[in-house]
């Protein structure tokens, strides 16, 4: 003879006669307990279904991975590969478009034709050869960016004499007492001294063709940067 | 493209290939309203995959009980977007104004989950009890494996006869009474 729980059992996977089914049924009516325990039975073979080692819930993940990582994955890295074009594309655009827009700004870069401007320089070294100062020249090494104080304008630039020349130093620099002393082989005694003010970070200054050295230093302290760079006609 | 009628017909049957035409049906879908409703954008792809795996369960549930929806498309939406409004909520995100959401009149996939994590837990403990000999291992290839009585014997290397005593006179009732002794029973309650 089944005990209750064998009992439940077949009632669920419909073993029992119509008559056992009948008795049982009356019996889940009047006993609320063993209702409690068929709905418990119940649930736990539907959890079984869905949550098991072969329910629903783990073949839907695996279909899930399926499509998601395989051909998907080709159509969504195609879009990712199409995205980052995109996105390369614009950041190429707004560089050149930044790089027209600074030109009105950055005298030292109105050149775009590099051959020009390799020729232009050449032409200019040879012209100031004998305006260099030797003993300054021999300190003007190249300055790794992140030890640079002044910005602009580069050694040996080639700057417009049609637009000032900008000078500009590190902004955390501004706070300091600093000076800007400018300079040809002539005038390397008499300097043109520009005092900056206290949270300035650039001086613009109009210039005539010639070669010239400029020192960047907190005055009767410290000489920071020195440079050089010409200024032409083009 | 499978009709509706045998779409239902395989997902009943619990058949590989509803699975796949539920992915194909229903989960671009899935992504596409947690974009509209502006789902947070870092957790849509995990959220929809759960979104999309709890609507096709409770779509089985509810074919389970003998109801056919009258227009399939519209119910499995109704679930679909029912799930994500409430994720969005929990996620402390206002539900769109115009989206009345509405709390799900079946419960069943909530008490089913909660039924399935007390069980793995009570079969836990029930390893290590003495005098419990192969009961967490009949119950769980039973239910939770939906295994026949004669594949357990077979696996476990005992009688079919000795399956049924045991599971009926020993075990089902000391995990019955651990069931509704475990501190998440008043939640499957609530």
């Amino acid at each position: 003879m089944e005990n209750e729980e064998e009992k439940i059992i077949s009632y669920i996977e419909n073993r029992l006669t119509p008559a056992e089914k009948e008795t049982f049924e009356k019996q889940l009516q009047a006993r609320p307990e063993l209702q409690e325990s068929l709905s418990l039975y119940q649930d736990l073979l539907l959890a079984g279904d869905v949550f098991g080692p072969d329910g629903i819930q783990p073949q839907l993940e695996a279909t899930w991975q399926a499509n998601e990582s395989t051909p998907k994955r080709v159509g969504s890295n195609r879009r990712l590969l199409r995205f980052a074009a995109v996105i390369a594309l614009l950041i190429v655009a707004g560089i050149a478009i930044w790089q027209i827009a600074l030109r009105g700004n950055h005298p030292q870069e109105f050149w775009q034709d590099t051959d020009q401007y390799a020729q232009l320089l050449s032409e200019q070294k040879e012209r100031y050869q004998s305006a260099r100062i030797k003993i300054l020249d021999e300190t003007l090494l190249p300055i790794r960016s992140s030890k640079k104080q002044m910005l602009h304008p580069a050694i040996d630039t080639l700057l417009n004499s049609q637009q000032p020349v900008l000078f500009e130093w590190r902004r955390d620099l501004s706070n300091s007492k600093l000076e800007v002393e400018i300079f040809t082989k002539d005038t390397q005694n008499t300097p043109r001294r520009y005092p900056l003010p206290k949270d300035a970070y650039q001086l613009k200054v109009k210039l005539p063709p010639n070669l010239y050295y400029w020192r960047f230093s907190i005055p009767n302290e410290e000489v920071l940067q020195t440079g050089r760079f010409y200024v032409v006609t083009p | 493209m499978m009709d509706d009628f045998q779409f239902v017909k395989q997902l009943k049957a619990k058949d590989q290939v509803a699975w796949q035409e539920a992915y194909r049906r229903y989960y671009a879908k899935t992504e596409s309203y947690l974009r509209t409703i502006k789902y947070p954008i870092e957790k849509l792809k995990d959220d929809a995959k759960d979104i999309w795996q709890e609507t096709v369960i409770v779509l089985y549930i509810y074919l389970g009980k003998g109801n056919e929806p009258n227009d399939l498309g519209a119910y499995v939406f109704g679930i679909m977007r029912n799930l994500c409004l409430k994720k969005l909520k929990e996620k402390g995100r206002e539900v769109p104004i115009e989206e009345d959401y509405t709390p799900a009149e079946d419960n069943t996939y909530e008490r089913v989950r909660l039924t399935h994590e007390i069980a793995t837990d009570i079969l836990g403990t029930m390893k290590k009890q003495k005098g419990l000999k192969h009961c967490a291992e009949i119950i769980r290839l039973f239910f939770l494996e939906r295994k026949k009585d004669r594949e357990i014997a077979a696996q476990i290397g005992l009688k079919e006869d000795y399956i049924k005593v045991r599971r009926s006179q020993k075990c089902l009732p000391y995990f019955k009474t651990k069931f509704q002794k475990h501190y998440k029973y008043q939640d499957l309650k609530n």
